[in-house]
C-alpha cells in the first residue's frame, strides 16, 4: 500500500496512516464511545424509518387509498398534493435535526477519541522504536 | 421509445442551442485539459486532490444526481399525468437522504479511492473476489445507465430535427460519446468536476429562472396554475388525483411502488454518486457538501414539478402529446412559449450539458472500478504502480466510452427511462446491501458480500429479461414473442429483498469475519482517522 503514499494531497488515508487495531480497539471500549456508537446508530436508524418510510407510506396511500387522499384541502389542492409538499417539509426538519444530533452529540466525542486514537498511535510508535532499540534486553527479560 | 414528433423550435432557437452548447463544451474541455492531472498520481485522477470547497462539492453533487431524465422526462411526466409524475419527483429528493443520513459519513471515513477499498477493510479476508463481483456490478449500473444518457441524445436531437436520419444519429452519439471520453480519460476528476459544477449552475439557474415565469404568469397564485392545468390536461379533476398512470389495476400500482423503491434505494448507491462523496476533504465538509446538495437537488425538484404543471397549463396535455408522446418535449415547449427562442435555447443546451455531465460521471466511476479493484487489486494484487494505473484507468474510459457509443447505436430506439431504472434497480438490489450490511451488521461476511452482489445483479436482469419490458406487450423490445411470467415492469420489489436475503444468507451460512475486523471498521466509519 506504501505506493499510494504520495497520492493524496488532503490528509492522510486510512490505509497508510496504519495503527494497530490494539489502538481502534481500545478506543471501542471506552464508555463514552459506546454511548456514542448506540445514540449514533438509534438516531440513523430512526431518521432515515421516517423519511424513506414516510416516502414509501405516501406512495402506498396515494395507490391504495385514493379517496383519502383526494379529499380537497381548498380549491384544488387535495390532501395528497399537500402531503407531497409536507414531504418536502419534513425533509428540512430531519436534515436540521441531523445538524443538530452531530455538532451536539457526535462531533465533541469523536474529537476526543480522535485525539485518544492519535495519542496511542504515538506511543505506540514510541514504544515500538523502545523495544526496537531494546529489543536483546527485552528477550532477556521474557525468559526471566 | 423515442418517437417522431415534429421539430419543437424554431431555426433561431436551433442556431442558438448549438452556439451556447459548442461554447460550453469548448471551455468545459479547455477547462478539462487545464486542470488535468499533471503527475501520474491516482489520487488526483479519482478524487481531484479533495481541495474543493463545501459548495463547490454540493454543486458537483447536484450535478451528478440530477440527469436529463430527471429534468426532460420528470418534467415530461408530471405534464402528462399529473399526480403520479409528481410522486417521481418526491422520489428523487427522498433518495437523497439515504445518501445524508446512512451512506456519506460512514463512506468517506473508511474508503479511498472506491467502494472496493471500504469492503477491502472490512472483509480483508476475501478482498479479492469480493471487489470482482463489485467490479462486475459497477460495470452493468454505469454502462446501463451511460447508454441511456447517449440514447437520451439521440432523442432530444429528435426534438430539433424531427426523426434523425442514421447519419445524424450517428454522429450526435459518436461526438456525444468522445466529448465524455475525452473529460473522463483526460481530464479525470478534475475535470468531470467542472463540467459538473458548470452544469449544476445552469441547471438550477435555467429552472428557477422557468419556473418564476410560469408562476408570474399565474400570478403567484398555486391555485390558479393547479386549475389551468387541470383544465387543460383534459382530464379534469382526475389530473390531480393519483392514478393516471399506474392506478388501473393492482398489477400497476405495484409496478409504480416497485419503481418508487428502486428509485429511493437505488439512486444513492449509484457508483458516481458514491465516488462523488469521497471527493471532500474531510467528513466536516463532506457534511456541509451533502446538505448543499440536498438543499438544491430539493429546489430542482420542486422547480420541475412547476415546469411540469406549468407545461400543461400553459399549452395543454395534446399540444405536448402530439410533439412526443413520452412528454419529453414538454420543458422546451414550455420555454418557447414563456421565453421564446432565448431560454428555448439556454434550455436545450442545459439538457445536453446534463447528458455530457453524467456520462463523464458514469465513464469516470466506471474507469475507476476498473482500473482500482479490478487491473490494480484483482489483477496485479496491489503491485501495479501508480503510472500503469493510472494508464489503464484512461485506457478504461476510453473502452467504456466506445462500448458504450456502440450499444448506444444498437439500442437508438430503446427507451432511456426503462435502461436507467433497469440501473436502479441493480444498484437498490446488489450495491446497496452489500454496503449497508458491511457498514452496520457485525456478522456480515466476504460470502455474503458475493451472494448478495452476483445474486442481486442476476435477480434484477433476468426479472427484466421475462417482464413485459422484453416481450408480449406492443411497446416492448420483441413484441411478437411471449415469455414475460413476470408481471411488472420494475423488479426492484422482488430484486431488493432478494438481494438482502441473499447477503443475510451467505452470511450465516459461512464462518464469521474475526471479531477485531468489524470493532475495527466500526471505530474508523464513526471516528474516522484523518
Amino acid at each position: 500500500m506504501s505506493r499510494h503514499s504520495m497520492g493524496l494531497g488532503g490528509p492522510p488515508s486510512p490505509y497508510e496512516a496504519g495503527p494497530e487495531p490494539a489502538d481502534r480497539s481500545s478506543v471501542s471500549r471506552q464508555p463514552a464511545y459506546q454511548s456514542l456508537r448506540r445514540s449514533h446508530r438509534r438516531f440513523g436508524v430512526r431518521a432515515t424509518a421516517v423519511a424513506v418510510g414516510g416516502f414509501l407510506l405516501y406512495v402506498l396511500l396515494s395507490s391504495f387509498a385514493p379517496a383519502l387522499m383526494n379529499t380537497s384541502v381548498s380549491g384544488h389542492l387535495t390532501i395528497g398534493l399537500a402531503l407531497g409538499l409536507g414531504q418536502f417539509v419534513l425533509m428540512s426538519v430531519i436534515v436540521w435535526r441531523y445538524l443538530v444530533h452531530m455538532r451536539t452529540r457526535v462531533t465533541p466525542v469523536v474529537r476526543g477519541l480522535r485525539g485518544l486514537v492519535r495519542h496511542h498511535e504515538t506511543t505506540g510508535r514510541e514504544r515500538a522504536a523502545f523495544e526496537a532499540r531494546t529489543a536483546p534486553r527485552d528477550e532477556e527479560f521474557r525468559s526471566w | 421509445m423515442v418517437t417522431f414528433g415534429a421539430s419543437v423550435v424554431d431555426r433561431l432557437s436551433l442556431q442558438l442551442t448549438l452556439v451556447l452548447f459548442l461554447s460550453v463544451v469548448v471551455v468545459t474541455l479547455f477547462t478539462a485539459l487545464l486542470t488535468a492531472p499533471q503527475r501520474d498520481e491516482i489520487g488526483e485522477f479519482y478524487l481531484g486532490n479533495r481541495v474543493m470547497s463545501p459548495l463547490r462539492n454540493g454543486l458537483a453533487m447536484c450535478g451528478d444526481y440530477v440527469s436529463a431524465a430527471t429534468l426532460l422526462g420528470s418534467t415530461g411526466l408530471v405534464a402528462l399525468t399529473g399526480y403520479d409524475g409528481l410522486l417521481y419527483l418526491c422520489g428523487t429528493a427522498v433518495a437523497w437522504m439515504m445518501v445524508l443520513l446512512l451512506i456519506a459519513e460512514p463512506l468517506r471515513n473508511t474508503g479511498k479511492f472506491t467502494l472496493g477499498d471500504t469492503l477491502a477493510i472490512r472483509l480483508s479476508r476475501m478482498q479479492r473476489p469480493v471487489r470482482l463481483a463489485l467490479a462486475l456490478c459497477t460495470l452493468a449500473i454505469t454502462t446501463l445507465y451511460l447508454v441511456a444518457q447517449l440514447v437520451g441524445s439521440v432523442a432530444l436531437l429528435t426534438q430539433f430535427t424531427g426523426e434523425p436520419s442514421t447519419a445524424t444519429r450517428t454522429l450526435c452519439v459518436i461526438v456525444i460519446g468522445t466529448v465524455v471520453i475525452v473529460y473522463a480519460a483526460i481530464g479525470g476528476m478534475p475535470g468531470a468536476t467542472f463540467i459538473q459544477v458548470v452544469k449544476a449552475v445552469m441547471l438550477i439557474c435555467g429552472v428557477t429562472v422557468a419556473g418564476v415565469m410560469v408562476l408570474h404568469r399565474f400570478d403567484w397564485n398555486f391555485e390558479n396554475l393547479l386549475a389551468a392545468a387541470a383544465d387543460n390536461s383534459g382530464q379534469g379533476a382526475r389530473f390531480l388525483e393519483p392514478g393516471l398512470r399506474y392506478g388501473a389495476s393492482v398489477t400497476s400500482k405495484l409496478d409504480f411502488f416497485s419503481l418508487q423503491l428502486a428509485i429511493v434505494l437505488g439512486l444513492a448507491a449509484l457508483p458516481h454518486v458514491m465516488m462523488r462523496l469521497l471527493a471532500p476533504k474531510s467528513v466536516d465538509v463532506l457534511r456541509t457538501s451533502v446538505v448543499w446538495a440536498m438543499g438544491l437537488v430539493s429546489l430542482v425538484c420542486l422547480a420541475a414539478g412547476i415546469l411540469g404543471l406549468g407545461a400543461t397549463a400553459v399549452l395543454g396535455s395534446d399540444t405536448i402529446a402530439d410533439n412526443d408522446r413520452t412528454g419529453n418535449a414538454a420543458v422546451l415547449l414550455l420555454a418557447h412559449e414563456l421565453g421564446g427562442a432565448v431560454l428555448t435555447a439556454l434550455l436545450s443546451c442545459l439538457a445536453f450539458v446534463t447528458l455530457l455531465a453524467v456520462a463523464a460521471g458514469l465513464t469516470l466511476a466506471a474507469a475507476s472500478s476498473l482500473a482500482h479493484d479490478l487491473y490494480g487489486e484483482v489483477i496485479r494484487k496491489g503491485r501495479a504502480t501508480q503510472t500503469e494505473e493510472l494508464a489503464v484507468a484512461r485506457l478504461a474510459a476510453a473502452v467504456i466510452g466506445v462500448l458504450g457509443m456502440l450499444l448506444a447505436l444498437v439500442s437508438w430506439g430503446a427507451n432511456s427511462a426503462t435502461l436507467a431504472f433497469l440501473a436502479f434497480a441493480i444498484a437498490a438490489s446488489a450495491i446497496l446491501p452489500t454496503l449497508v450490511y458491511s457498514l452496520f451488521w457485525r456478522r456480515f461476511t466476504a460470502q455474503g458480500a458475493l451472494l448478495s452482489l452476483g445474486g442481486g445483479l442476476l435477480t434484477s436482469v433476468l426479472l427484466v429479461v421475462f417482464s413485459p419490458v422484453v416481450s408480449s406487450a406492443p411497446a416492448s423490445l420483441y413484441p411478437d414473442a411471449d415469455f414475460a411470467w413476470f408481471p411488472l415492469q420494475n423488479p426492484g420489489i422482488v430484486s431488493i429483498p432478494a438481494g438482502f436475503l441473499l447477503g443475510w444468507l451467505g452470511s450465516v451460512l459461512s464462518p464469521p469475519e474475526a471479531k477485531e475486523t468489524y470493532e475495527d471498521f466500526e471505530v474508523r466509519t464513526l471516528v474516522g482517522v484523518d
